[in-house]
């Protein structure tokens, strides 16, 4: 296995926790921006913010597709565009022997 | 620190000190000017061959021998006219420690052949052995010998020690291939009397005799003892078909019992303790086996079989404690590790690929049905290299192939098995192991570890783990109907899962190991002098003992019944025999996979190196997808292609939108955040690695 099969098997082995960590990034700061837009009172702003960060995966994702003030497009992008990111990353990474 | 010390010598001429004085300038010259001296001819002193094999070089030249090997070597001449103790200013068969240089001056024209001294037998014709030829010679003067015939059968003739020979040496040389060697207890006399009251024979014994049996009458009574003197036991060095039976060999300062380029081997109740590097020892020979055999009390391995490919070797039924590894086997293939019980070592059973030695990596071992546990003990004699694999029942560091399977993996202080590379001068790196259906239990780090980078189809099914780093290796990696493994073993199983998802491997536990190596060259790892390791207990007798019947080591593999599929698992151990010691079984605090509380280094190097550059490139993308979201000034297109470039480029995309994409946030803060952080992590880890030694 040579150098770049190497790289491209590490890059598809921390990808997909490098977008979950993103997306809770996003929504955490997406959650901020709206509580000081006074969207959001506090109370609900610790609900989600705990919901983004206790429930795995699916919070973040979650919050992104149905509570962010995000364009919806831009929210399917993140997320649904991380998951394909992480799957092309695979197939090539795949295609290159790197991983299986 | 590791030794590098540079020393210098020079061979033959009548100018011999105004010469070495010359060399002793140039090298301190040398030394002064940055950079290693530009010899025009090194001989590379590898475990255990030299390279290259064949030198050649003109009159007055000099030639620098180099130890980059990972055990003493040295160099002499079979016709006694130099060697590389001599030439460092000591004597003939001293020892060079790896990373030592020695540097030799050639004056006379000749053909010489030379070899190394516990690693060939003293006329250079096999083992570690090469030719240097100075000036004009014919190379074709160094001829081959042919091989002699294989004797499968007893001759009939015994030879008795010491009612025949006065010693093993002298019954060895007059023996006939198929001659039996029958040793009885040394004589109780002051010559034979040791200081622990048994009388012993002091001598080491070379074997160059082909198809001999060596045996002792009583395995607990018939003791060769190195006195911490001479490097090796008994030494069988390219004689095919020698087996060593019933007897006891202790202290030592090599190996306990020994062969070396040979075809066809087999140790039988055999007892190896408090020898320092090795006990039972096979190198670069093929079709063997130790059996109902006991060693302890050794820094690098109880028993080892290495450098063969394929080796067609079988270790059954036999206890290793107190070593630095129970079983280690550099570059082995085709092993079988049966049967047996590892426990007390500093790890227990490590098949291992090294750049030191030929036929990288090895690959189709075969561990089945062995009891390993209590692998962290900081008490057993270990050497640097082995420390680095403290506490870790099965350790497969850069091989392919292997099979673990119907194991009880007890009580380790970091992991129960670990698949996982290892840096040599190249990267080796794991592939195709299968870890199924053992019961592991106790582990303070991981009951099973798949350390990154590592290669394809490794998997792990039926071993019903508590722990695993990563989490869920079972069902991530799981073994499917196409799982492959060592030979003769058929380990698809189509009612189990094949579930493999590509994230699997960890850095972390590969991080812990150079963490370890750290610790040994800071000075953190136990000192333990293997003269101080416990004296075993009376050993099994050989079934018949003198009367049993004599076998030249022939066939042997093909003469083993393998019945792998009857192997069952082993009994949990009892109470008495030291399962469960208080520092095992404690599970340590995981942070992203980087242990907490099990030695700094490997926390430091672990968060260093891999939490601290995962956490970096996780806030670059985060960061690059907050701005985006925050600028107004793109349109969707051009967010959705930044977006799939910052995802889709290997580690380069967010770093590369952050400094170059026009993001919004201040310039200083995007520069802060990539070149900055990593300059700062780039600091701090070369600041560890000089702090540990590693640099």
């Amino acid at each position: 296995m040579g150098a770049v099969q190497v790289f491209m098997g590490l890059y598809a082995t921390v990808l997909p926790f490098a977008v979950l960590a993103a997306w809770i990034a996003v929504a955490l700061w997406d959650v901020g921006r709206r509580v000081q837009a006074q969207e959001l009172g506090r109370g609900a702003a610790a609900g989600w913010a705990g919901v983004v960060l206790v429930v795995p995966v699916v919070g973040a994702a979650g919050y992104l597709l149905a509570g962010a003030s995000l364009p919806r497009w831009l929210a399917a992008t993140y997320v649904v565009g991380g998951v394909a990111a992480w799957l092309l990353v695979v197939a090539v990474a795949s295609g290159l022997g790197a991983v299986g | 620190m590791r030794a590098a010390s540079r020393r210098i010598g020079r061979h033959g001429g009548e100018h011999r000190l105004v010469l070495l004085a010359v060399v002793a300038l140039a090298l301190l010259l040398a030394a002064c000017s940055e950079g290693d001296p530009a010899y025009q001819h090194t001989v590379g002193m590898e475990d255990n061959y030299f390279d290259p094999e064949v030198t050649r070089i003109e009159v007055g030249e000099a030639v620098r021998f180099h130890n980059r090997g990972v055990v003493p070597h040295n160099a002499i001449d079979v016709g006694g006219s130099w060697s590389t103790g001599e030439s460092a200013g000591g004597d003939r068969a001293d020892l060079m420690d790896p990373g030592e240089e020695v540097v030799v001056t050639f004056d006379e024209p000749g053909l010489y052949t030379y070899y190394c001294s516990i690693h060939a037998p003293d006329d250079g014709s096999a083992g570690m052995a090469a030719t240097l030829a100075v000036g004009d010679v014919d190379l074709d003067a160094a001829q081959a010998q042919a091989p002699a015939d294989a004797v499968t059968e007893w001759t009939g003739v015994t030879r008795r020690v010491p009612q025949d020979h006065p010693t093993i040496q002298n019954a060895v040389d007059a023996a006939d291939p198929g001659d039996l060697v029958l040793i009885a207890p040394a004589p109780e006399t002051p010559e034979h009397l040791a200081e622990d009251g048994r009388a012993v024979y002091r001598e080491q014994v070379d074997v160059s005799t082909p198809y001999l049996t060596l045996r002792g009458t009583d395995r607990n009574a018939v003791i060769i003892d190195g006195e911490h003197e001479r490097p090796i036991g008994i030494n069988t060095v390219g004689a095919d078909g020698v087996a060593v039976e019933n007897l006891t060999v202790r202290n030592t300062t090599g190996n306990g019992i020994y062969w070396t380029d040979v075809t066809g081997y087999r140790g039988s109740y055999l007892t190896a303790y408090n020898n320092a590097i090795y006990g039972i020892y096979a190198f670069d020979s093929t079709d063997g086996l130790f059996e109902h055999s006991y060693a302890s009390g050794s820094k690098d391995a109880g028993f080892y079989i290495g450098q063969c490919d394929p080796c067609e070797g079988v270790i059954t039924d036999v206890v290793a404690e107190h070593n630095g590894m129970g079983y280690s086997g550099t570059n082995a293939s085709d092993v079988y590790l049966l049967d047996s019980v590892w426990r007390h070592n500093v790890s227990g059973i490590v098949p291992n690929t090294l750049d030191s030695q030929r036929l990288t990596p090895f690959g189709r071992v075969t561990i089945a049905g062995n009891l390993i546990h209590d692998n962290d003990s900081r008490e057993a004699p270990a050497l640097g290299l082995q420390w680095s694999a403290f506490g870790n029942g099965v350790l497969l560091t850069g091989g392919m192939d292997t099979l673990v399977t119907r194991n009880r993996i007890l009580d380790h202080e970091r992991s129960g098995v670990t698949v996982g590379p290892n840096l040599s001068r190249n990267l080796w790196m794991s592939g195709g192991n299968v870890v199924t259906d053992n019961v592991i239990e106790g582990s303070g780090y991981a009951d099973m570890v798949l350390a990154g980078p590592a290669l394809t189809g490794n998997c792990f099914a039926g071993n019903q783990p508590q722990r695993t780093v990563p989490a869920g290796l079972e069902s991530i990696a799981a073994c499917g109907p196409d799982a492959r493994a060592g030979a003769h073993v058929a380990v698809a199983d189509p009612d189990r899962s094949a579930l493999r998802l590509p994230s699997r491997h960890h850095l972390a536990p590969s991080l812990s190991f150079v963490g370890l190596v750290a610790e040994s060259e800071f000075g953190l790892q136990p000192i333990n002098d293997h003269r101080d390791a416990p004296v075993p207990g009376d050993q099994e007798q050989l079934p018949g003992g003198a009367e049993a019947p004599v076998a030249p080591a022939v066939a042997v593999f093909a003469g083993i019944d393998l019945d792998l599929a009857a192997i069952e698992l082993p009994p949990a151990p009892a109470a008495s025999e030291g399962a469960g010691d208080a520092s095992s079984g404690d599970r340590v605090l995981l942070i992203g996979g980087v242990p907490v509380g099990i030695g700094g280094f490997s926390t430091l190097f672990g968060v260093l190196g891999w939490l601290a550059p995962f956490a970096l490139f996780a806030a670059w993308v985060a960061l690059a997808l907050i701005d985006l979201a925050r600028r107004e000034d793109l349109g969707r297109p051009a967010v959705t292609a930044w977006t799939a470039g910052v995802l889709v480029l290997p580690f380069i995309g967010a770093p590369a939108y952050l400094l170059a994409g026009g993001a919004s946030l201040p310039r200083w803060l995007r520069w802060t955040a990539v070149v900055g952080a990593i300059v700062v992590l780039a600091v701090l880890l070369g600041a560890a690695a000089v702090i540990g030694g590693l640099v």
